[in-house]
């Protein structure tokens, strides 16, 4: 750890603290797109099993009413798409700031003598 | 109420000229570091001198002079009967393999009086000179890195998050407080 100036140890423990609470909230970004991508699965499925249920008679269920049920599932799934989208953005900006933390840190620590991926 | 929600906006108005502040030194500090960096590389390109650059040309001539000697046949041969040659003549004997291996004196010259010529409109600089550039600049790099860490640590104390670059100096990150400016 040679520097014409001194340095402070300490400032290193601070940037691994600032390392892994951006990695922590780039795991949590993603894991909030990965809820809304299920759930817009799980809505596409339910809208498809209501569909082919009542055309197979298995449910009692008007055109009418099936178009209507429909319709509202398909305005929950554009909300959610466009909620994916944003989150998509948000995950993979956290990533992004996540992984350049990361290298500062693993530079920081190898010049200070440190193992970056002792921890 | 009101008096208080005018003071909450007064604060967010200072928070957001501050932001800009920092903001706009932080953008300033880093293009003087991309800028010293771009340097560094002009003071790495620059020519070295011209004793130097001669010193290179002959030493790669001499080697491909000495290769071109072992691969033609040697003038003590034609001294011989043709019959008694090591191995048979080959009239399609590499030609530029030929002219090095007996012109090569003449060659190391005229390359010589070329890299000469291809300095009448420039200097070269010395090892040791072009290393003091390299100290100076890379002090400069160090001292703007400083600067930048300062202000990212103010805006942090101030409560403004900045995101530190990538390729930051450690030595700027991990600086004490007292060698910070």
């Amino acid at each position: 750890m040679n520097a014409p100036h001194p340095l402070d140890p300490s400032r290193l423990e601070r940037l691994r603290g600032e390392c892994e609470t951006a990695r922590g909230a780039a795991t949590r970004a993603h894991e909030s797109f990965l809820r809304v991508h299920e759930k817009i699965g799980l809505l596409q499925a339910e809208i498809r099993k209501l569909s082919d249920d009542a055309s197979a008679g298995v449910i009692n269920l008007g055109r009418r009413e099936l178009a209507e049920t429909k319709k509202a599932a398909d305005d929950e799934i554009a909300k959610l798409k466009a909620e994916k989208e944003r989150l998509h953005a948000v995950s993979e900006e956290a990533r992004e700031r996540s992984n350049s933390l990361g290298a500062l840190y693993v530079r920081c620590a190898e010049f200070a003598g440190v193992n970056p991926y002792d921890r | 109420m009101i008096a208080k929600s005018q003071n909450a906006i007064d604060a967010l108005k200072r928070a957001k000229s501050v932001s800009a502040v920092i903001a706009e030194s932080l953008e300033e500090i880093r293009k003087q570091i991309d800028d010293l960096k771009s340097a560094r590389e002009d003071i790495a390109m620059l020519p070295v001198t011209e004793e130097v650059a001669v010193s290179r040309a002959v030493q790669l001539m001499r080697l491909s002079i000495t290769s071109a000697q072992q691969e033609v046949r040697s003038p003590n041969d034609f001294s011989l009967p043709p019959g008694n040659w090591k191995s048979q003549y080959i009239p399609k004997q590499d030609f530029g393999a030929l002219v090095i291996a007996y012109l090569g004196d003449q060659i190391i010259e005229a390359a010589t009086a070329e890299v000469r010529q291809a300095y009448t409109d420039r200097q070269g600089i010395s090892d040791e000179d072009r290393q003091k550039l390299m100290d100076a600049n890379d002090r400069e790099i160090l001292s703007a890195e400083l600067l930048e860490e300062a202000i990212i640590r103010g805006a942090e104390e101030q409560g403004f998050s900045i995101e530190r670059r990538m390729d930051a100096d450690p030595r700027a990150v991990l600086a004490h407080e007292s060698a910070l400016p």
